[in-house]
């Protein structure tokens, strides 16, 4: 990673970490640092799926749908009769297979992934109004309240989860051949399949995890706000895309990390919280948000080099 | 005198920092005359076509001239006001527009702010005529053969009213016929008082169509003279230095009773029918014939990359299914393709990266993590071996010259000790020293006991380099020959679309 881009964000990071708490008394206070946190999970979750899909030279738009839909297949098969861990499972599972459906349908059939997940978002959208009728879904079991809304050690259940997986992002990135191929795959998907990886199985898996990752950011919300609804995550569907190039990650494919994305996310959640806080209008936070990332992918595109996960001479 | 140039340019320098590219080169070009600039990879062609067209600055001290008159260009759009226009090797069109509008963007043929259609396409018939070619003015750029969208660069050449044409390895992708006809184009635009700037690694083609040449040797200017004057030799001896022939290093053969791969009666629609060969331990086997007779894909079937329709393929006795790269590779099969820059490497990856895609399962640990500490030795060892230049394994592969670049693809292939490898023109587009140096690491190779199959359009290459040469036609393999009785007339017969064809057992 080029410590130029980093110096950039981690300093945007701490000029906004300053100014909010010069100008709000309880911006800086425990509780809502912990709250910001928790509000960063649950799209960093989805952050990080998109962030792969991207490094493979693609998008996908279906992780506000996946997330709504695994929501409705936990409920729906738990008010069936299977026991909670079983329902959460099969939920995570039916992530999965959307995932695996829109990754062999992106790698195999070479449509562009922007149209193709867009396509199947809709799907997906469509099914979840076939099962729940376009009804929120409540009568969860206490228990399973514990992932959006307990705690552990004093800190959000969510924040543990998401920085379980940020982490594990980072050593699959960086340390196996898989992310290895990733990149690859990403920067010249001819010269990787000429050094015999199985191009496709590489975009497919970007996909799966893509998919599996929104499942999980669909569960942590339907336990926040104990209900399944099919538009759970379509409010932060575009912060993703946004918080993975805010990030560093080349739109066009091989370049980026999960720190850079990590950064991202927290900026954008630290700005929304902090402008809360400040008094400042939400029609306004939109537009300061809007200008921030403007302005932060200008300065990434043209006057500082990108993300890199490979080292440079000189 | 000046007057008589078009084109002068003298004591032309340019500095990069760090690197000397150019250092006080001369050219000069008369009207209407076909000029060749030679020199081996690095040599400074590019840079100096890049000064003549503005797309580089020279240092200050040298002098551009345009019919006598001197000049500066600050941008590409000068010189081509003034009549210089580059046909790049990747020709710089738009595929998804038609003919005519290729020829005509860029000029500005509006009134009132609306595009005057008619105006267009009068004008792409015109340029097209006096070219002399026939290309539909409304068909997709797209839709044509590489021979055709490269005579629609040079018609917008035309067009722009260019006095001299710079043309960058034109003939490398065409077939020979497609060669006649650009040729033919060339001889028209000569009698037309147009200069052509020819730049090509085909000295045949060179001496068959160029009246005076110049020689670049590292950066500075050798000479300039008259085709008619020189040799193919004496050429070579200007660009390299030294004299180099093609050293015949197969005299003696190092193949062995084992047969390493052997193929049989693979087809693959479209692409090639019925073939059926075998390469032993330590042999090189030559697979030659005219572009588009279907070498490239048998080797790509043998990669993974096609899988045939038909047919089997064994590698030490088993018979193996390769449906994808990764089979191939799993096997003990190497590819180096012909392109470098698409195909072969990852430019963003460093080199240790590069290596480590291809060699990753032996420094992956129990857990499925890589062992970088391990990587980083065998890098280094490669890069010695191979001398790859830096020897800085941390740097970008896009960073490396041509020639080391593809000392890293020959290198990280043979990193994982293959059993078989696989190149496809091992030499094309590399300068004539390193050529030597890659033909004799491959006799090497041989002789330590792996199997190698060359495929190649060069025959001095085949007949020097392999033990036995397979020649195809049109998807056919049509005949089998022993390096050592075979000539480049004999290849040929068989090799031309009506040549003889000798029934293979």
């Amino acid at each position: 990673m080029k410590k130029s881009n980093t110096i950039l964000l981690v300093a945007l990071l701490a000029g906004l970490g300053i100014y909010f708490s010069i100008a709000s008394k309880y911006f800086l206070s425990l509780g809502n640092l912990l709250s910001i946190t928790e509000h960063m999970a649950e799209f960093g979750i989805m952050s990080m799926g998109m962030m792969l899909t991207i490094l493979v030279s693609g998008i996908d738009l279906t992780v506000s749908s996946v997330c709504g839909l695994t929501s409705i297949v936990i409920i729906s098969v738990m008010k069936a009769g299977l026991p909670m861990p079983a329902a959460i499972l099969t939920g995570l599972c039916a992530a999965l297979l959307m995932g695996s459906f829109t990754g062999l349908f992106v790698a195999k059939l070479g449509v562009p992934p922007m149209l193709l997940t867009l396509a199947m978002s809709m799907l997906f959208t469509g099914i979840s109004y076939v099962i729940c009728e376009g009804n929120a879904l409540s009568g969860f079991p206490e228990a399973y309240y514990f992932l959006g809304q307990g705690e552990v050690l004093g800190i959000p259940a969510q924040t543990w989860l998401f920085t379980a997986i940020v982490v594990l992002m980072f050593v699959l990135l960086r340390f196996t051949p898989w992310g290895l191929k990733i990149y690859a795959v990403g920067n010249n998907p001819k010269a990787a399949q000429y050094s015999g990886t199985a191009v496709t199985k590489v975009v497919m898996s970007a996909y799966i995890i893509s998919g599996l990752l929104a499942g999980v950011a669909g569960v942590v919300m339907s336990s926040r706000v104990a209900s399944a609804r099919l538009d759970l995550g379509s409010s932060y569907q575009t912060n993703c895309i946004a918080a993975a190039v805010l990030g560093g990650t080349s739109i066009s494919g091989g370049e980026g990390s999960p720190v850079g994305t990590f950064l991202g996310v927290t900026i954008l959640s630290m700005l929304s919280n902090g402008l809360n806080h400040v008094g400042v209008s939400s029609f306004i936070q939109q537009l300061i948000i809007g200008v921030t990332l403007v302005t932060v992918v200008i300065i990434n595109s043209n006057l500082l080099p990108t993300f890199s996960r490979t080292k440079t001479a000189n | 005198m000046a007057q008589d140039y078009f084109l002068s340019l003298e004591n032309i320098s340019k500095t990069f920092p760090g690197v000397k590219a150019l250092d006080q080169v001369q050219l000069h070009i008369r009207p209407g005359e076909v000029h060749a600039l030679l020199g081996e990879n690095g040599a400074g062609k590019s840079t100096l076509i890049k000064v003549m067209s503005g797309v580089y600055k020279p240092d200050e001290g040298g002098r551009m001239e345009i019919c006598g008159e001197p000049v500066k260009f600050n941008d590409i759009n000068e010189s081509i006001q003034k009549g210089v226009s580059v046909i790049y090797q990747d020709l710089c069109l738009f595929p998804n527009l038609t003919v005519a509008e290729n020829l005509c963007i860029g000029k500005d043929i509006s009134r009132k702010g609306w595009i005057q259609w008619k105006e267009y396409d009068q004008m792409a018939k015109e340029t097209l005529k006096r070219l002399n070619v026939e290309i539909p003015i409304y068909e997709k750029l797209g839709n044509l053969s590489i021979a055709r969208q490269q005579l629609v660069a040079i018609a917008r050449a035309i067009a722009f009213e260019a006095r001299l044409i710079v043309m960058d390895e034109p003939t490398a992708s065409l077939s020979r016929s497609e060669v006649e006809v650009l040729f033919e184009i060339i001889r028209k635009l000569k009698k037309d008082g147009i200069s052509v700037l020819f730049i090509s690694h085909k000295l045949d083609e060179v001496m068959a169509i160029s009246d005076r040449m110049t020689v670049l040797r590292d950066g500075t200017f050798v000479g300039s003279k008259p085709v008619s004057e020189v040799t193919e030799q004496e050429i070579i001896h200007m660009m390299v230095g030294r004299n180099i022939e093609y050293i015949k290093l197969n005299e003696t053969s190092n193949a062995t009773e084992r047969v390493v791969a052997e193929v049989s009666h693979i087809s693959k629609k479209g692409h090639f029918k019925d073939i059926s060969f075998s390469v032993k331990e330590g042999e090189i086997l030559g697979i030659t014939g005219l572009v588009g007779a279907g070498r490239t894909e048998v080797m790509k079937s043998l990669f993974g990359l096609l899988p045939p329709d038909e047919g089997k393929i064994w590698l030490d006795g088993n018979l193996v299914q390769l449906k994808g790269t990764q089979d191939a590779k799993r096997h003990g099969i190497s590819f180096v393709p012909e392109d470098r820059q698409t195909e072969s490497l990852v430019m963003e990856f460093d080199v240790h990266d590069n290596v480590n895609l291809v060699n990753y399962e032996r420094f992956r640990s129990k857990l499925g993590f890589l062992n970088r500490k391990k990587l980083m030795s065998m890098t280094g060892d490669m890069m010695e071996q191979m001398d790859v230049r830096p020897r800085v394994p941390e740097r970008k592969v896009r960073e490396f010259s041509g020639g080391n670049q593809q000392k890293i693809v020959i290198g990280k292939w043979l990193s994982s000790n293959p059993k078989l490898l696989l190149v496809d023109e091992p030499t094309y587009g590399v300068d004539i020293g390193s050529k030597i140096e890659i033909h004799k690491l491959l006799r090497r190779l041989a002789a330590e006991g792996m199997a190698i199959i060359v495929v190649s359009s060069e025959l001095q290459e085949v007949l020097t380099l392999t033990d036995r040469i397979l020649v195809m036609r049109k998807g056919r393999l049509v005949a089998e020959l022993h390096a050592n009785s075979a000539t480049q007339e004999k290849i040929m017969e068989y090799a031309l679309p009506q040549g003889k064809r000798e029934e293979i057992k």
